[in-house]
């Protein structure tokens, strides 16, 4: 499909799959998983908006600028302005790059921070499978000025619109 | 009550009565749509990780449906309509839904499921 995700992302999204498959499928490994492909649409995005700073060696530094309620909150709105958009269209396709990653954030911090819910396996891979697709739909839009956009927003918390 | 919603200022109060009501009946309607597949739909209140006013759906189907491309299509369309049915971008509520199957929920016995 062109070029592929950066190596690392694309790592933790194999782990997340690996974690899946352990049997038996205890929560501990369940939990994992999911933590895991969070990550790696998380990594994605980071290493793709670092990708347009122009000097390479400030790359890493500038990777750990990148914070955790600012990429939801950047997220949620993007996801929430192109919710009617017509489907293959960039913005439809930005939609679901967006709204998975938003949704990765919230059950990852379940997984991680409270115990009390239990995870089925069937949700879980269907999360793990949401970043899969999230990962294909972001090599379609990543060269389209809406998707540098996006993650311009990322890192740099916009305006409030009042 | 003001909140503060994907960034945008929200004048609502979505934890009211009629706010509650309206949630029920969207997620009945919905249960019935989408029968065989759907057994319940159960929702709660509360702020997700970030502090935002949320739904949570915990939607119990049945194994038939439970299958990877079958359940994702299903995750996809249910949400979508919960989302519409509810209006919950209206109440300023954020949405999420969590599936399993008849079969785990046994496994697994969670007594937030049954």
């Amino acid at each position: 499909m062109g070029i592929e995700a950066p190596p690392y992302p694309a790592e933790l999204l194999a782990s997340a799959i690996a974690l899946w498959e352990v049997q038996p499928q205890t929560q501990a490994n369940l939990r994992r998983a999911v933590s895991t492909a969070y990550y790696a649409i998380f990594h994605l995005l980071i290493d793709e908006g670092c990708r347009n700073w122009a000097r390479p060696e400030q790359r890493d530094r500038l990777s750990r600028m990148f914070e955790h309620r600012t990429m939801a909150t950047a997220s949620s709105r993007r996801a929430e302005e192109h919710k009617g958009a017509r489907e293959g269209t960039p913005e439809s396709r930005l939609r679901t790059v967006a709204a998975t990653f938003r949704r990765l954030q919230e059950v990852r911090h379940i997984a991680d921070y409270d115990l009390t819910p239990t995870m089925s396996p069937a949700q879980v891979r269907v999360w793990i499978s949401e970043v899969e697709r999230a990962f294909d739909t972001w090599q379609l839009i990543r060269d389209e000025q809406i998707a540098h956009d996006y993650l311009f927003s990322l890192l740099f918390r916009e305006k409030d619109r009042t | 009550m003001v909140f503060r919603y994907n960034g945008s200022m929200v004048l609502a109060a979505p934890y009211t009565r009629k706010t509650r009501a309206a949630i029920d009946d969207a997620a009945s309607r919905v249960e019935a749509a989408y029968t065989p597949d759907i057994i319940r739909i159960r929702h709660r209140f509360s702020e997700d990780s970030n502090g935002f006013p949320s739904i949570y759906f915990q939607i119990l189907v049945r194994d038939e449906a439970g299958q990877l491309d079958r359940l994702m299509t299903l995750s996809r369309n249910v949400e979508d309509a919960l989302v519409e049915e509810a209006q919950t971008d209206e109440h300023g509520l954020g949405v999420y839904c969590y599936f399993r199957t008849v079969s785990e929920q046994r496994e697994l016995r969670d007594p937030a499921w049954e």
